[in-house]
């Protein structure tokens, strides 16, 4: 049962105030703002933090078993072809081998209709990039494996390949797939439905107009509303191919052992949902949910490539059976890069026009995203949803190569959106003549934003920025040129209900949380302890946390930037609910009634009028322990409105979150070479439970952004089809030099959503950043490039073209 | 990557004759179980982590610097003259870059090559990577470290770069291979007038200039020749490298600098190493033992297989009497330094990336400032 109570809304400092909301009967109250809070907000160093650093923190690739044995993936060296015929046994006869298990159905590409039935001629289905996953030997050594992979004798039928847009779409390219497709989608979002049209390799459009409207109608009212705005800009944007590039692989250990009769496979594995793992594990070999337990002690990173078992972990785990001894499978670099997943580059044509006041009229963004054999690589989330605007149209193809498969990657689709839509909107304003702050003033309507673009352009210093192109020339020969530019980013406040926690508070004093959740390197350890820590009035080190393992209480998976907002609620009330259990173990053994144990904020105690504290109490206790569960509710709503049901994430959510990015650049126009002097990132969060580890994750996000605007790229050779860039010095990435100085300004929001009020940073972090670092590199130059990466070459390409058209004729 | 034995040698020569006994050797090309000569390992292990060679014995060299080494293969010392050999500074091979950048000797006498070496890869690298295998690594051009990919470089019958990915490709001398060289302490010692000391079996040292060390791939010989085009380098296959001699030239001046993507870990895209004979010396003869190429040197690095000698350019610089007050004599010796350039596809704009770098590299020499771009010294 609920009921209404006032709980505190709005931002910190700005307009907070109370509001009224339907809360469960036993939820516990209302936190206020954070500042009067002991432990939560507060800027608490990781709990794990010495663990990590000492190297005593166990990651996937750190477990070694008994007996244990290496597996390594044959992997296809061809771009596309079929395998006419394929021997594995001679591998198995190589020393130490001790299993082979040939693929026969690849996981994380896109799937033709009725395909994987196993029909063709061998067992292997079609490869579709270099690098795809075909066989797997397991043997004593990795070095043994390695080399009877040379021994499965395989007959290629190698075929044409296209690994670029522009030779996919050429009349008569080779076709990825022959087939419609469609593509599931990982809990990290992304994924893409059935009944696209799909000609050549050409899949699409979908077309959406704004909200409820039909796209064909809304196509009309773009059109109209462009052809009779006062300005119009209109430009061609191209995103590259990022790889995830965490920096521990995928990975897993399988172990196969027998529990009264019936086969339990038990994994470990670097990833971002153990329960999606074992979830896909489970279909795939035959066995319950309950057969099947993932542990992950810590996880180096995901960025939304690691859910699910994966075509590596189905080998190991078919490996570990045939072998009968665990499997260790953890891929090489150049196998991270090629096979499992990436950012998809992107191709579009972004037209916005606006009135003679700046506001908005038209939005409109069509073009093709190249997610290699996957598909969903669309970017149309900020052009939908970043501005209000009556007329808004998209249209997203996919356009199919011969290269490794998308995957979920750090808000899908989000920052090839932004790069466009917000350099875009930086030339509107120029062509309206008012400040692009102003710009996004008129046409913004989220109370975050608005505090954003206040805090964070007085910290940059927006006021003393130049017209573009003409900052002070600095530098030898005048060469440098310093710029200043923002960007707007836009994602969605999700939440996962499969989010449960237990409290364990014990006769001897001491305070556990469990809770099935992972840690994939956010930390999420630490906020839980906070909040469990404010609830009960104990410090965050007496909270002992238990994560990563399918045998404690769901959690969720982290993808959509859900893991604070869905669990953090679920623990806070599991230890209320412990408290709860408590007063009544004490009214029994006190033989009190219930209501002269009263429960105040912050775990205060008081047994008829007298404080207790919480040793004392559980000390009381004729139970060993008592124990609370939680699990994640609806949200609050305002009375009179329905609770939202909780979405999936890769949806759209119930409230937006926002995030404005200020970057400072200082570009050598002799030689292109851009650096990013510094990055302000203003982002909102709901309630930061801990304000160092979410500016942590706020750095991340710009580092991983800058890194996106100006180096990181997978560099296909068009004429081989094989990446060329597949290791770490190649593909670029930024270093410890090219990291700026990064402050980050953090709202504190609260909506009255949940008993903690938390929401996602991990996505939101990164939304806007390559499209600021852009707009700085214009404003420091005087033109713009609308390529990423921004390499010196583009630079110098763009600085000569605007040379040719100031000085038609003159020879260079 | 494959199963090998590992040698520990406590002596150059030793290390010659272990390289003697077995076919392959260090000169990049090495026979599938034959021996390689290891110093600092950094990209012997990148090579045969990636397949592209598969030796049968590791030769490690880095305990034979040791007290009694003949060779100062750990050494960094100021040698007096000593005969017809001019004073020089040696350094021996498993110095590793970051001692060559911080040492005040060659700080003092060989600015360039302290430059070169304070900006490679990362400080990491920089504590293990060595001289001597800065020298003689491999090039970097991907489709020559991609074993799938069966360049000229590898013996092969393509030079994939040609109409492929070439935005970090040479612009000069790429007809055959576009490859360019990787190390930037070669850059330096060219223009340094730099040379090497190699030990053979069984022979005396030898010593042969950096700018005759590396092979341009329009020099190359007959395939199957020690001179073709899959060897980098003119080192015969069980000659140890020991070490590196830069002339000391009382009063000429030196730098270097490099313009990278990316500040941290990565290869320059262009780097020029100037030096500058002492105010008159060129003119006056006032060095004998320099004899008639004793002018300045511009040497431009990462546009071609070798340190490239820009010849036109130091004849337009050796014209300037007052550089540094002479922008359009110095932008005329930075268009010169492009003589004879054909960019590929996708690399021209390498020629602006040259033209604003010999500017300042020649600053930096005479202004002792650091104008490398707006790169952290």
């Amino acid at each position: 049962m609920s009921q209404e109570r006032e709980v505190t809304t709005g931002i910190v400092g700005v307009d907070l105030h109370r509001e009224a909301r339907q809360v469960p009967d036993d939820a516990p109250a209302d936190w206020g703002a954070s500042a009067g809070l002991k432990h939560v907000g507060r800027r608490a160093p990781r709990l794990d933090g010495i663990e990590k650093v000492t190297g005593r923190a166990r990651y996937t690739t750190d477990v070694r078993l008994p007996g244990m044995l290496y597996g390594r993936v044959l992997r296809s060296p061809h771009a596309h072809a079929n395998v006419r015929h394929i021997d594995p046994s001679p591998a198995l006869r190589q020393p130490g081998v001790k299993a082979v298990v040939v693929l026969d159905h690849v996981l994380g590409t896109a799937t033709e209709e009725g395909e994987g039935s196993g029909k063709g001629p061998t067992p292997v289905p079609q490869l579709r990039y270099a690098g795809q996953p075909i066989a797997a030997v397991a043997a004593t050594t990795p070095e043994a494996a390695e080399a009877a992979l040379l021994h499965i004798v395989v007959d290629y039928e190698v075929l044409p390949h296209a690994v670029t847009a522009e030779d996919a779409l050429r009349e008569g390219a080779p076709l990825v797939f022959r087939r419609p497709v469609k593509m599931e989608a990982s809990a990290g979002g992304g994924g893409a439905g059935g009944g696209m049209p799909q000609h050549g390799n050409l899949r699409g459009p979908k077309r959406q107009g704004r909200a409820g409207l039909e796209p064909a109608e809304a196509r009309r009212r773009v059109e109209a509303a462009l052809a009779g705005a006062h300005a119009v800009v209109r430009g061609t944007y191209l995103t590259q191919v990022q790889t995830h590039s965490a920096l521990e692989p995928h990975g897993l250990v399988a172990q196969w052992s027998s529990k009264s009769g019936a086969d339990e496979l038990t994994v470990w594995a670097s990833t971002q949902g153990i329960f999606s793992v074992r979830d896909e594990l489970a279909e795939v070999l035959g066995l319950k949910q309950s057969q099947v337990r993932v542990i992950t002690d810590y996880c180096g990173g995901g960025f939304g490539a690691k859910f699910g078992a994966g075509n590596y972990g189905v080998l190991a785990a078919k490996l570990a059976r045939q072998a009968g001894a665990p499997v260790r499978l953890c891929l090489n670099r150049q196998e991270e890069h090629e096979s499992v997943g990436n950012r998809p580059g992107s191709r579009q044509e972004v037209a916005l026009g606006a009135d003679r006041e700046g506001r908005l009229v038209a939005i409109q963004v069509q073009g093709y995203g190249t997610g290699g054999a996957g598909a969903g690589a669309g970017f149309a989330g900020p052009a939908q949803n970043l501005y209000r605007c009556d007329n808004i149209y998209t249209e997203e193809s996919d356009v199919f190569t011969h290269t490794g498969p998308l995957a979920a990657f750090r808000a899908p689709g989000h920052p090839q959106g932004a790069f466009a839509l917000e350099q875009a909107m930086d030339e509107l304003a120029e062509r309206l003549g008012i400040d692009p702050l102003e710009l996004r003033e008129r046409n913004d309507p989220l109370p975050a934003r608005r505090e954003e673009r206040k805090r964070g352009a007085a910290a940059i210093g927006w006021q003393g920025r130049s017209p573009a192109g003409q900052g002070p020339a600095e530098g030898p020969g005048g060469s440098l040129r310093r710029g200043i530019g923002v960007a707007q980013g836009v994602w969605y406040y999700l939440i996962n209900r499969d989010s449960h926690a237990e409290v364990r508070l014990h006769r001897d004093g001491s305070i556990e949380l469990l809770s099935g959740v992972q840690d994939i390197g956010g930390g999420i350890r630490t906020p839980l302890a906070q909040v469990v820590a404010e609830e009960l009035g104990v410090s965050p080190q007496q909270v002992r946390v238990t994560l990563g393992d399918t045998r404690l209480p769901p959690g969720p998976g982290s993808g959509g930037s859900v893991t604070t907002a869905s669990i953090t609620p679920a623990a806070r009330d599991a230890a209320h609910a412990a408290l709860l259990a408590l007063r009544k173990e004490l009214a029994t053994v006190l033989a009190l009634a219930p209501e002269r144990i009263v429960l105040g904020p912050g775990g205060q105690i008081e047994v008829g009028g007298q404080a207790m504290t919480l040793p004392k109490a559980l000390s009381r206790m004729r139970k060993e322990s008592v124990v609370g569960s939680g699990e994640r509710q609806l949200d609050y709503t305002p009375p009179g409105q329905a609770p939202s049901p909780g979405r999936s994430p890769g949806r759209r959510g119930v409230g937006q979150l926002g995030g404005v990015h200020f970057a400072q650049v200082l570009v050598d126009t002799a030689t292109g070479v851009v650096r990013v002097e510094r990055v302000v990132a203003a982002q909102d969060c709901g309630r930061p439970l801990n304000a160092l580890l979410t500016e942590s994750q706020v750095h991340g996000g710009v580092i991983q952004g800058l890194s996106y605007a100006l180096f990181e790229e997978r560099r296909m050779d068009r004429r081989t089809g094989l990446m060329l860039n597949a290791n770490l010095e190649q593909y670029k990435i930024a270093g410890a030099l090219d990291v700026p100085r990064i402050d980050v300004i953090l709202l504190e929001e609260l909506r009255g959503r949940s008993s903690t009020d938390a929401a996602g940073i991990g996505e939101p972090s990164t939304v806007p950043t390559a499209a600021a670092v852009a707009n700085a590199v214009y404003n420091a130059i005087g033109v713009r490039v609308r390529e990423l990466p921004i390499t010196p070459a583009r630079v110098l390409a763009a600085l000569a073209a605007r040379a040719r058209q100031v000085t038609p004729g003159r020879p260079r | 990557m494959n199963a090998f034995v590992w040698i520990d040698v406590s002596s150059v020569e030793q290390a010659a004759a272990e390289l003697a006994a077995t076919r392959g050797g260090q000169s990049g090309v090495v026979s599938e179980g034959g021996a390689v000569l290891k110093a600092g390992g950094l990209d012997l292990l990148d090579q045969m982590k990636e397949g592209l060679i598969a030796p049968g014995r590791v030769v490690n060299l880095r305990r034979a610097a040791r007290p009694g080494d003949v060779h100062g293969l750990n050494e960094i010392r100021e040698a007096p003259a000593d005969g017809p050999r001019e004073a020089c500074l040696r350094i021996g091979a498993l110095v590793t870059l970051q001692r060559v950048a911080d040492d005040p000797l060659v700080r003092r006498l060989a600015p360039a090559l302290a430059q070169a070496a304070a900006g490679a890869a990362t400080p990491q690298v920089r504590q293990v990577a060595t001289v001597g295998g800065n020298l003689l690594q491999r090039p970097r051009c991907w489709y020559l470290r991609s074993a799938l990919h069966p360049c000229k470089k590898k013996g092969g019958g393509v030079c994939f770069a040609q109409e492929g990915e070439n935005e970090l490709h040479a612009i000069f001398d790429n007809a055959v291979c576009a490859a360019v060289a990787p190390s930037s302490l070669a850059t330096a010692l060219v223009a340094l007038e730099g040379q090497v000391v190699a030990v053979g079996p069984g022979a005396a040292p030898r010593r042969m200039l950096v700018s005759d060390l590396l092979l341009a791939p329009s020099q190359a010989g007959p395939p199957g020749s020690p001179t073709s085009l899959v060897h980098d380098h003119r080192l015969a296959p069980a000659e140890v490298l020991t070490t590196v001699e830069v002339p000391l030239r009382p009063g000429r001046r030196s730098a270097y600098v490099r313009a990278k993507q990316k500040q941290s870990f990565d290869w320059p895209l262009v780097e020029i190493a100037v030096s500058l004979p002492a105010a008159g010396a060129a003119q006056q003869g006032a060095d004998p033992k320099a004899g008639a190429d004793a002018g300045p040197r511009v040497v431009l690095g990462a546009v071609a297989a070798v340190p490239w000698r820009a010849r036109d350019a130091e004849a337009a610089l050796s014209r300037l009497a007052r550089p540094l007050d002479d922008a359009a004599g110095l932008r005329q010796v930075a268009e010169a330094a492009l003589r004879g350039a054909r960019p590929l596809a996708h690399n021209g704009y390498k020629l602006d990336v040259v033209r604003a770098m010999v500017i300042r590299a020649v600053h930096q020499a005479l202004g002792g400032q650091n104008l490398g771009g707006h790169e952290s010294p």
